[in-house]
């Protein structure tokens, strides 16, 4: 686990979820505050899981589209079905803040 | 709690430390030595997806009818039994079987467990394919890299035409979508108009094939897709 790495205690932690991931914050926040408790330096983290959007590439005409609800990959502007997914399929660890 | 007055205001004794990391790496970094294991050895991998009865293990008997029991290589995962690997050994494939117990899919670790022993009985000598056959679901392993070079998910008709919409993730990482018990369509409603704009909408460069286990051309057909696939991406995936 990342999280346990540093020995002082963790006071918060991010992570963002791509809305294409397959991951939802809601179930990440329920599991995090459930293992926790075992983890001496997790006792009083809070963790802030954000959602973030997708983007996909237009191969056709280069404009980017933005995916938010929804994962229909045609490019906004022209319609075509040719696009690239740039963004939107990671969960990450962005940052964590640990007390000194 | 702060030691200096003793209040419970950390704000300036804590830091913040930048990560950025992927909290799936550790998964993927196996996946990636998985497939360049297999790459050296010429193995395509295969990752087989679909609902509890959707076809998966029908698909993966007579596809190997096609291109020979003795080119293809199966990991099988079920949550309990060694059914699916009895039915594959039957016909002469070799098959390896990965029970998960409450485990919802396969992940990259159970499958380079699964390749160490195939390769110790030589059951990966001399193959073409190897399929994985992930445990029934349409939700949890969309997206679980597992070294392979792509993914086909196996919706049955009488599952019915709204799984593109109602469960998308899946079908938008899938590069071939089987139609299996096509022969059932006609008794189920099976709405295809609809199947085709709803997975076109998450994935519209998908290739669509149809199987029916009562007509050995529709896995013809299937195995050929393959094929092609498998050429055109020769070059780019992983
Ligand atoms: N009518 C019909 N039945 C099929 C077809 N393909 C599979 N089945 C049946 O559907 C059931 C589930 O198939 P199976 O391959 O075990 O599904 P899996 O759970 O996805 O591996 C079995 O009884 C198969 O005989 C088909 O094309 N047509
Ligand atoms: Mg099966
Ligand atoms: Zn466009
Ligand atoms: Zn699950």
């Amino acid at each position: 686990m990342l999280l346990d790495e540093s020995k002082n205690p963790i006071s918060s932690a991010s992570i963002e979820v791509g809305c294409l991931s397959g991951f939802k914050p809601e179930p990440i926040g329920f599991y995090f505050d459930i293992i926790k408790k075992d983890y001496n330096n997790l006792k009083d983290c809070v963790l802030n899981v954000i959602e973030i959007d997708g983007r996909i590439k237009c191969e056709e005409c280069g404009s980017e589209s933005r995916i938010s609800n929804q994962p229909i990959l045609f490019c906004q502007k022209c319609e075509s079905g040719k696009t690239k997914i740039i963004n939107g399929k990671d969960i990450n660890l962005c940052s964590i803040e640990v007390n000194k | 709690m702060c030691e200096e007055c003793g209040c419970h205001d950390n704000r300036n004794k804590s830091e913040e430390i930048i990560i950025n990391k992927s909290l799936t790496q550790e998964n993927d970094r196996l996946a990636h030595m998985i497939w360049h294991d297999l790459d050296d050895d010429g193995i395509c991998c295969i990752n087989l997806l679909g609902a509890p009865g959707a076809g998966k293990t029908t698909v993966i008997r007579e596809i190997s009818k096609v291109l020979g029991v003795d080119k293809i290589a199966v990991i099988q995962g079920d949550l309990e039994s060694d059914i699916d690997a009895k039915l594959l050994a039957d016909i002469g494939i070799d098959s390896y079987q990965i029970n998960t117990h409450s485990g919802c899919h396969l992940n990259a670790h159970m499958i380079m467990q699964a390749i160490k022993a195939m390769k110790q009985d030589q059951q990966l000598k001399g193959k073409d394919l190897l399929i994985i056959e992930n445990v029934g679901n349409l939700v949890c392993p969309a997206g679980v890299k597992l070294g392979q070079s792509m993914d086909i998910v196996v919706s049955s008709t009488a599952e019915g035409h709204d799984k593109p919409a109602k469960y998308p993730i899946i079908f938008m990482n899938a590069v071939i979508s089987i139609i299996s018990k096509y022969d059932l369509a006609k008794y189920v409603d099976f709405d295809e108009s609809s199947f085709l704009r709803d997975i076109r909408k998450v994935n519209p460069n998908i290739v669509v094939v149809r199987t029916s286990k009562d007509d050995p051309q529709s896995y013809e057909k299937l195995a050929k897709k393959i094929k092609e696939v498998r050429e055109n991406r020769k070059h780019h995936n992983h």
